[in-house]
């Protein structure tokens, strides 16, 4: 007999991410967003620990010890791994996988007048993924498991942030909006074809060609100069989008944005 | 008074000059009608084999001219199988010399390129560089769009050339059936349909490619009086022939017509000299050790030794003042590399780092 709506099991959402899931996770802490209906959990580390992760029978899993208790420390049931048959949703935040430097190759083209077909921009999107070991989990999970599989990639660098790889694409403040929607459109694509949902950085957040916004930059920003990680403002707009992926109904928050 | 043979050289001997001497200490063959320093601008362009050329003068410092370069943030294996950086513009291979003079002419302004397009599974294919992009196009407006710059690119590069190396690679080709154009490949091979009505062999005869070589030395002068032009002829022999022929025939005939025209050229014309490459690969007294073990392919000995002598003959011929070599060297250092995205950087694996050859699709007709 099936159980009354009031004690059916919420729906269970893991997010999974290196350390640009902070910004969820304090969007969530926070109560920036409403997570009423969904039972979350998260289980993440540093980038740096993600080499030591493989995928094995349907769950990502720690390859040593150490990275295990690490992730176990920061997850609510204290998993060691991460199986996806335990959840309705799993959503990869950052996990490694940029997209700066596919926006910088599209302006520079254009700046040096050097024609980028639509098949080499599809390549360059297709070999990003294949060179990414997440996207291969994420593949993997919605293969295996009856999840929902969501990826948000980590946000563009704040405006302001220059390296040695960025000083080599002078034009990279030039990408324009139609831009960013062809490669987000791309993106979509490529990992639909993985059975992945991808979850663009939304263009409103987006200045300078291919920079987030200083209005998200972390709480702490003036003082560490981090120009990589995020907001809980911004964290708040990842879970939204993911949980209205998930359906959810668009929170206070969604609808002042999109006013 | 001594008979005209008293005084030839000993390299005019076939005892002294090649039966008394190990292969590879055979040498000399080339006496180059010019300089080609490291300074020299370079172009190249023609059959596979003109590749090689390409990568011997960038490993040797050479500036070569790369008129079409990928655009920025591209991976070594991305660069490569979009026909970035394989000639120094990104027409594939050009195998006969009427393909060379239609692209100078396209490019130049002379002609109007023809507004065919080959189309496959949805997407749309060059006939005159069907291979550059795997997949084809999403367009006949992206095709034009690419080839716009490509047309640029030559342009651009004959007028910024000192030296423009061709390879002379086959005189079977396919056309329109009008003769107006001539493809790349055979229509139906790559993509497009084969169509007996509208397609037409062609199996260019020596008084044609003469025409068509004295052409494109017409057009080069034209377009930029200083360039001088390298012709070599490609010792790989055919993939596949439509002459009715054995393919060994075919080879034969094929090669000994255009080294035969190569040789004509330059004899006609001081800015148009010959370089031997052919005969280091193909000339009996080498064995055929050059050849891989299906005979057809240079094995990258081969392609080292014709690279040295190549090297060896300019320096005896043109010794370098050492200033020219310092500037020259700096030059090369200075030049600008594309970098790679940061997630794509893997170096050119050997496999991968296999020429570009269009010619090769027909071996899969092969029953």
């Amino acid at each position: 007999m099936p159980l009354p709506a009031d004690q059916a099991p919420l729906p269970r959402l893991a997010i999974f991410g290196d350390s640009h899931y902070a910004c969820v996770r304090r969007a969530h802490t926070e109560g920036l967003v409403s997570t009423e209906g969904f039972d979350i959990e998260y289980w993440g580390h540093v980038g740096s620990r993600f080499r030591m992760l493989r995928y094995e029978n349907g769950a990502i899993v720690p390859t040593d010890d150490a990275t295990a208790n690490r992730f176990a420390k920061f997850n609510e049931k204290g998993r060691r791994f991460l199986p996806v048959a335990d959840f309705d949703g799993v959503l990869f935040v950052g996990c490694r996988f940029q997209t700066l430097g596919l926006l910088m190759t599209v302006a520079q083209a254009r700046a040096d007048g050097r024609f980028l077909s639509g098949g080499l921009k599809r390549r360059l999107v297709r070999d990003r993924l294949s060179g990414n070991e997440s996207v291969g989990f994420a593949t993997n999970f919605a293969r295996d498991g009856q999840a929902k599989v969501l990826f948000a990639p980590t946000s563009l660098p704040l405006v302001g942030w220059a390296d040695a790889y960025t000083a080599a694409f002078p034009a990279a403040q030039s990408v324009e909006a139609e831009e960013r929607a062809e490669i987000d459109a791309i993106l979509c694509e490529a990992f639909a074809s993985h059975g992945v949902d991808y979850l663009p950085q939304p263009d409103h957040t987006i200045t300078d060609g291919c920079f987030t916004s200083l209005v998200y930059a972390s709480e702490d920003f003036a003082r560490t100069d981090d120009h990589e990680h995020k907001s809980a403002t911004y964290g708040a707009l990842v879970l939204e989008a993911a949980l209205q992926k998930l359906g959810a109904t668009p929170s206070m928050l969604e609808r002042e944005l999109a006013e | 008074m001594p008979h005209p043979y008293s005084s030839v050289p000993p390299e005019g001997f076939w005892k002294t000059a090649v039966s008394d001497l190990s292969p590879f200490d055979i040498s000399g063959l080339w006496a180059p009608k010019f300089p080609i320093t490291r300074d020299s601008k370079i172009v190249t362009a023609g059959s596979c084999f003109a590749q090689h050329f390409s990568r011997a003068l960038v490993a040797r410092g050479y500036s070569w001219l790369d008129a079409e370069p990928a655009p920025q943030g591209l991976s070594p294996e991305q660069r490569h199988d979009y026909h970035y950086g394989v000639f120094s513009f990104r027409t594939g291979n050009i195998y006969t010399p009427r393909m060379l003079r239609q692209w100078l002419q396209w490019a130049l302004g002379h002609a109007e390129a023809p507004t065919e397009v080959w189309e496959k599974d949805g997407r749309y294919f060059d006939p005159f560089r069907p291979a550059v992009e795997p997949g084809g196009f999403a367009s006949p407006e992206e095709l034009r769009l690419s080839r716009a710059q490509t047309l640029a690119a030559i342009r651009g590069a004959v007028a910024e050339a000192d030296v423009f190396v061709f390879t002379l690679g086959l005189t079977e080709a396919w056309q329109s059936a009008d003769g107006l154009a001539e493809y790349a490949v055979c229509p139906g091979t790559i993509a497009g349909t084969f169509d007996a009505e509208q397609h037409k062999f062609v199996n260019h005869a020596y008084r044609a490619l003469v025409a068509e070589m004295t052409m494109i030395v017409k057009i080069l002068a034209r377009a930029n009086r200083s360039m001088k032009i390298l012709l070599t002829v490609s010792p790989v022999p055919l993939t596949a022939t439509a002459s009715g022929s054995h393919v060994l025939l075919a080879s034969s005939h094929s090669k000994s017509m255009l080294r035969a025209v190569a040789g004509a050229m330059a004899d006609s014309y001081p800015a148009v000299d010959y370089f031997p490459s052919y005969e280091f690969i193909t000339n009996p007294v080498f064995r055929g050790m050059f050849f891989g073990p299906n005979m057809r392919n240079v094995t990258q000995a081969g392609v080292d030794f014709v690279m040295a002598n190549f090297f060896r003959d300019q320096v005896k011929a043109f010794p370098p003042t050492s200033r020219r070599r310092t500037a020259a060297a700096e030059k090369a250092v200075t030049r600008p590399r594309t970098p790679a995205a940061p997630t794509g950087g893997a170096s050119l694996s050997d496999a991968q780092a296999d020429i570009r050859c269009e010619e090769e699709i027909l071996s899969a007709f092969a029953r």
